[in-house]
């Protein structure tokens, strides 16, 4: 049976025999079926005859395990986010428009209880399930390792988010090879540009860590790349530039950040008070050379990166 | 996903979301209006089956091909086994955004590329490259070279 396909412009067919004649693209191996506009016809494409009750508890079973695994981040992300190094360096402001936000350790707990209420027999991962009914208990995160919730939640789901934690918590833990590990394999797997785009961002702190500048700038072009809306990798382009005595890519960077900031001050709030509490860190291995540098971009830099440079003191 | 302009396959979208529906449905109290939070289950859903796709794909495991006779459909017009539909899925929706958008409405909804630059406030020029990268995500089996990235000598001051 020969099957339709959607009618395509000549120049998008061009662009499709273009990127089909890469020896390692898998477009245009098959024969393509005739052509005929049929997407755009809105048929019924879901029955409740088909959807099949196996499938369905499949997938009854898979949003347990979700729900069950997103407690055990979630208490993993509390703890990380609360601690004394990550409530100083973690960014809870995203873009113009994304922030993500801290659970308490109440609202916690009463997530878990709501989960337990309603659970399922997960017979595959008893321990995931007992770590969440630990979660209700009172005090018990305190105590809690943010990778072992993260493991736990891992082995019911594994996911981006978990692993992002858990990188979070190695490198606030100044296991830095152990963080590198974790993000580069997070680049990898991110489902999302704007995932991947904080991979890479966290990825350049990592690196930062362990004073390999070129690795951090890098990192973080690639995650304005994946995700330009991002301000944390702009702050980072910026920063390893002047680190790197970079002038003309420390100026592109604070161009490109006040361009991203425009009168949203706000957005920088966070990387401002991180420059003002960890300058001497920062300035770890500084010089006259550096110092040159950063002046050099301080004078044609705009509000927005001054702003950066003179909480550095 | 017209409006995250992704693919998926909506019959496990559909099964997913049931699923959702039924595990919180005993507790929904009216509040928010019923397509409100019907539409956050949807979210939810759409956004875990993106997650569970990527995995998949990295892991190396043999996707399944999808059911969804629009994605088979797009398969047949790029001329891609349907076998490979599961990675080349989960490779595009990791795409920008914009890529994503191009796709959707210069392929899935064949609008005239001029009315689609106009009203996404994009040049032709930008939406050609941003449907390559789309096309590429699709059908080039390219893997990131982190190692070239990672690679050198000491680079600090």
């Amino acid at each position: 049976m020969v099957r339709d396909v959607i009618q395509l412009r000549p120049e998008i067919e061009e662009l499709i025999r273009e990127i089909a004649a890469r020896p390692d693209s898998v477009l245009l191996r098959v024969p393509r079926g005739r052509w005929r506009a049929a997407l755009r016809d809105d048929a019924t494409s879901v029955s409740s005859l088909d959807s099949g009750f196996h499938r369905a508890e499949r997938h009854l079973l898979a949003v347990h395990r979700e729900e069950c695994a997103h407690v055990l981040r979630q208490a993993a992300w509390h703890r990380v986010a609360t601690s004394h190094e990550g409530s100083d360096r973690i960014y809870l402001k995203h873009t113009a428009t994304y922030s993500v936000s801290v659970p308490s350790e109440s609202s916690l707990a009463r997530d878990a209880s709501r989960v337990l209420e309603m659970s399922l027999d997960l017979k595959a991962d008893t321990d995931g399930l007992g770590m969440v009914e630990r979660c209700v208990s009172p005090g018990y995160l305190a105590g809690a390792r943010p990778e072992a919730l993260c493991a736990a939640a891992h082995r019911l789901v594994p996911s981006c988010s978990g692993r992002m934690i858990c990188g979070l918590s190695y490198l606030h833990g100044g296991r830095s090879d152990a963080a590198l590990l974790v993000f580069r394999e997070l680049v990898r797997l991110a489902p999302t540009a704007s995932a991947e785009a904080l991979a890479w961002t966290n990825l350049g702190e990592a690196a930062e860590a362990k004073d390999r500048w070129l690795w951090a700038w890098s990192a973080c072009e690639r995650a304005i790349r994946a995700d330009p809306s991002l301000v944390a990798p702009h702050v980072g382009a910026l920063w390893f530039s002047v680190r790197l005595g970079s002038t003309p890519r420390a100026t592109a960077a604070a161009a490109r950040l006040g361009d991203l900031v425009g009168d949203r001050a706000d957005l920088l709030d966070e990387h401002v008070q991180r420059f003002s509490k960890y300058a001497i860190r920062m300035k770890r291995g500084w010089n006259s050379d550096l110092e040159r540098t950063l002046r050099r971009v301080q004078e044609s830099a705009g509000p927005s990166a001054g702003r950066l440079f003179n909480a550095l003191g | 996903m017209r409006s995250q302009a992704v693919l998926l396959d909506i019959h496990r979208l559909h099964l997913r979301t049931a699923a959702h529906v039924a595990r919180h449905g005993p507790n929904y109290n009216g509040t928010p209006p019923i397509d409100v939070w019907i539409a956050e289950k949807i979210r939810k859903a759409a956004q875990e089956l993106l997650q569970e796709d990527a995995e998949l794909a990295a892991s190396g495991a043999i996707p399944e091909p999808p059911e969804d006779e629009r994605l088979l459909l797009v398969a047949s017009t790029l001329g891609m086994d349907p076998a490979l539909m599961g990675r080349a899925c989960a490779a595009f929706n990791r795409a920008p955004f914009d890529a994503r958008a191009a796709f959707h409405g210069l392929i899935l909804e064949a609008q005239e590329p001029a009315t689609w630059c106009r009203s996404n406030s994009m040049t032709l020029e930008r939406a050609m490259a941003a449907l390559r990268t789309a096309l590429w995500a699709l059908g080039v089996r390219e893997e990131l070279d982190l190692d070239e990235l990672l690679r050198g000598g000491d680079d600090g001051p």
